[in-house]
């Protein structure tokens, strides 16, 4: 009798599994710990979890790491080595929708909220960064921050109604509430508390403090992008990323894991709101002017498109949807120039500018989501991956 | 005198705004399709119309002709949104709404650069009324436009009524905005069904320009506010329920020309482009379902 309970008890020590996780280096073995675990286990497990180094170490020597850093380093220098401002605006103009699109991912693509009334941050974050500036004295650093947090304050405003329901009510809701900032910010009648029609004018370039030409802009517009950027793909891979995730494919389920679905859905608006102000800064920095049509819902929906055409639910889609638009539109523009130079076309389209360039490109739009279903960045990176394979011989 | 416009000018609007968000709450009950280009077909039609009469472009047909042109024109062409751009999206309710919103944005942009190539700038078109004049009534002048307005759209709701009690398609609506799948199971087509739908909403705005425009003139962008007004029409009476869309109507049009003419006047001059947008934010916090809203589409 005695020796089956030994014998019982020797078999359930055996059975043990212990797995540790570790922050240390992959090579730097255990001592302490591991003797003291290893007294207690018979099986163990040691599964180092990858350092913030290995991490980057294995994203840069990806493929996907290694197209991603020659866009980054196309982004920052072809600019710079044409020298032109028509580049420098393109590139600019590219670097302010891309924060916008990808704050717009971050709360529809990734949490599920779908909103179609982004601009009412983007607006409200301009506008403010606008008023502390001209009315206030602000430097222009603080006074982007501030955009960003009137715009979260916004976004809490927004987000408590519309909240209540999910799908198209919500984001009907957030059109109405974007919409009505338009026209509150439109009536001239309202212009002592709202500004009116001619908004609020911003000095350009010279607010940047040294210097103040347009490669200056462009470099601090592009830092600003890259941390954006870099700490919207982090709450995409954390926890918090996570949990968004979780909230968008299956809310019953999250809210029976114990999590509390409102607040993460709040958490997702607020940031989502910060990143828009922030780009609606930047936005009313480089065009001059704070006016109500930045709460247009065309401005709305420029985020939606710009993420649908690069790809929803990634971060990265949004930016190469930004930077698509931007630079389609500089190709269309320079198409027509040399077409009229060339006297292609009769003297009256002179006249078309910018009107017939939108059509071309919402045509370019409805005929990208019609036939692609994620987005033309992942397929393009697909594609690109098999090739260089096959270069490389693999 | 305020009193005799604010009346005349919110049963005129009452009724326009009932044919539209009679059309938009159609198409969402029916297959669960948020139209966000309604106002743009609204707007489409009117410059269709317009181009087809005016003899500023060369085409110049008679006035009646070019209605009739036109509403031909629009039904079929929501017949071929349908097919082209919905039905590939079908189940996905906010691919719908994206790809609707893209074709708005694209059909106020391609009314733009038409009429930006006839010239160089926007302007407001306006097309005749029907009989020009008025009449007066106990000291009250009423232009014949109005007269035509009220007795037209009440036809028209009218006809929309009969056709969907009685006639099989009408009955084939009912069934599948009930419940679709046994439609289908008792043999309904569902996608002809649909189509249909569409092509009635469509129509309707077309009528609902047709009768309008030559009372307000419109821009490219006058779709968007009548897209917001039907919608909050329609959230206000209730998505589903056509009652619920013509008493919405009205009670949405009397309070904007309520707060033009009776709230204090640069407050109310004001706000009374945007009391739709406040009645959607109200309704949606106080009671979602709007009056008469008898089902929640999931």
């Amino acid at each position: 009798m005695n020796e089956k309970k030994e014998s019982n008890r020797q078999d359930q020590q055996d059975d043990k599994v212990q797995i540790v996780l570790t922050r240390r280096p992959i090579d730097e073995p255990f001592k302490i710990f591991s003797k003291h675990m290893k007294k207690r286990a018979k099986t163990f497990i040691e599964y180092q979890v990858p350092s913030a180094q290995d991490n980057l170490k294995s994203w840069i020597t990806s493929f996907r790491g290694g197209i991603g850093l020659m866009g980054l380093i196309l982004v920052t220098f072809i600019p710079l080595m044409l020298n032109d401002t028509v580049y420098y605006h393109t590139f600019i103009m590219a670097m302010i929708y891309s924060i916008y699109a990808a704050s717009w991912d971050l709360l529809s693509g990734v949490s599920g909220q779908v909103s179609f009334g982004q601009a009412a941050y983007f607006g409200i974050g301009g506008y403010s960064c606008a008023y502390f500036i001209i009315y206030l004295g602000f430097d222009w650093f603080p006074s982007i921050f501030i955009g960003g947090i009137l715009a979260i304050l916004f976004g809490l405003l927004v987000a408590v109604p519309c909240l209540r329901f999910t799908g198209p009510y919500l984001a009907l809701g957030t059109l109405a509430f974007s919409l009505l900032l338009f026209n509150l910010f439109h009536m001239a009648s309202l212009s002592h508390i709202f500004f009116g029609e001619q908004g609020i004018p911003v000095p350009t370039l010279s607010i940047f403090s040294f210097k103040g030409n347009i490669i200056t802009e462009f470099l601090i517009v592009l830092i600003i992008m890259i941390i954006c950027i870099v700490v919207m793909l982090a709450i995409f891979n954390s926890r918090l990323g996570t949990i968004f995730k979780a909230i968008r494919d299956d809310e019953t389920s999250t809210e029976a894991a114990g999590i509390n679905t409102m607040r993460y859905k709040l958490y997702a608006f607020m940031i989502s709101a910060f990143f828009a102000g922030i780009a609606g800064s930047f936005y009313v920095l480089h065009i001059g002017k704070a006016d109500y049509n930045i709460y247009s819902s065309l401005m709305s929906f420029y985020p939606i498109i710009f993420t649908l055409v690069g790809g929803i639910a990634l971060i990265s889609g949004s930016v190469f949807g930004a930077y698509f638009y931007a630079l389609t539109n500089l190709f269309l523009d320079e198409l027509f120039d040399f077409f009229t130079q060339m006297g292609f076309f009769p003297e009256f389209f002179n006249n078309l500018p910018t009107a017939f360039i939108s059509l071309i490109f919402s045509i370019i739009l409805l005929i990208l989501i019609r036939f692609t279903e994620r987005g033309i960045m992942e397929p393009t990176i697909k594609h690109s991956k098999t090739l260089w394979d096959l270069i490389i011989g693999k | 005198m305020a009193f005799v416009e604010f009346l005349i000018y919110g049963t005129v609007l009452g009724f326009i705004l009932s044919l539209l968000s009679m059309g938009y709450s159609l198409v969402y009950g029916v297959g669960g399709i948020t139209n966000l280009a309604h106002g743009a077909f609204y707007m489409l039609t009117g410059y269709v119309v317009f181009w087809l009469s005016n003899p500023d472009y060369d085409i110049n047909l008679p006035y009646n002709i070019s209605i009739i042109i036109g509403l031909l024109f629009i039904t079929f062409f929501g017949a071929f949104i349908y097919y082209a751009l919905i039905k590939p999206a079908e189940h996905n309710e906010i691919l719908i709404m994206i790809i609707t919103f893209a074709l708005a944005v694209f059909l106020e942009q391609f009314v733009s650069t038409i009429e930006g190539l006839q010239e160089n700038m926007m302007r407001a078109i306006y097309l005749d009324p029907w009989l020009s004049g008025s009449v007066e009534i106990l000291g009250i002048t009423f232009s014949y436009q109005n007269i035509v307005v009220v007795t037209g759209a009440f036809l028209v709701i009218v006809l929309t009524f009969l056709f969907i009690s009685k006639t099989k398609t009408g009955k084939s609506i009912r069934a599948v905005s009930q419940d679709r799948e046994a439609a289908e199971l008792m043999g309904i087509n569902v996608d002809r069904t649909l189509v249909v739908t569409l092509m009635i909403s469509a129509l309707l705005a077309g009528v609902a320009a047709v009768l309008y425009v030559p009372e307000v003139d419109i821009l490219p962008i006058s779709g968007w506010d009548f897209l917001l007004m039907s919608m909050s029409v329609v959230i206000l009476g209730g998505l589903g329920s056509v009652t619920g869309s013509i008493l919405g109507a009205f009670i949405i049009s009397f309070a904007r020309f309520f707060t033009f003419y009776y709230i204090d006047t640069p407050l109310g001059v004001a706000f009374y482009g945007v009391v739709h947008l406040i009645v959607i934010i109200i309704v949606l916090l106080i009671r979602p379902q709007g009056l008469f809203g008898k089902k929640q589409r999931t």
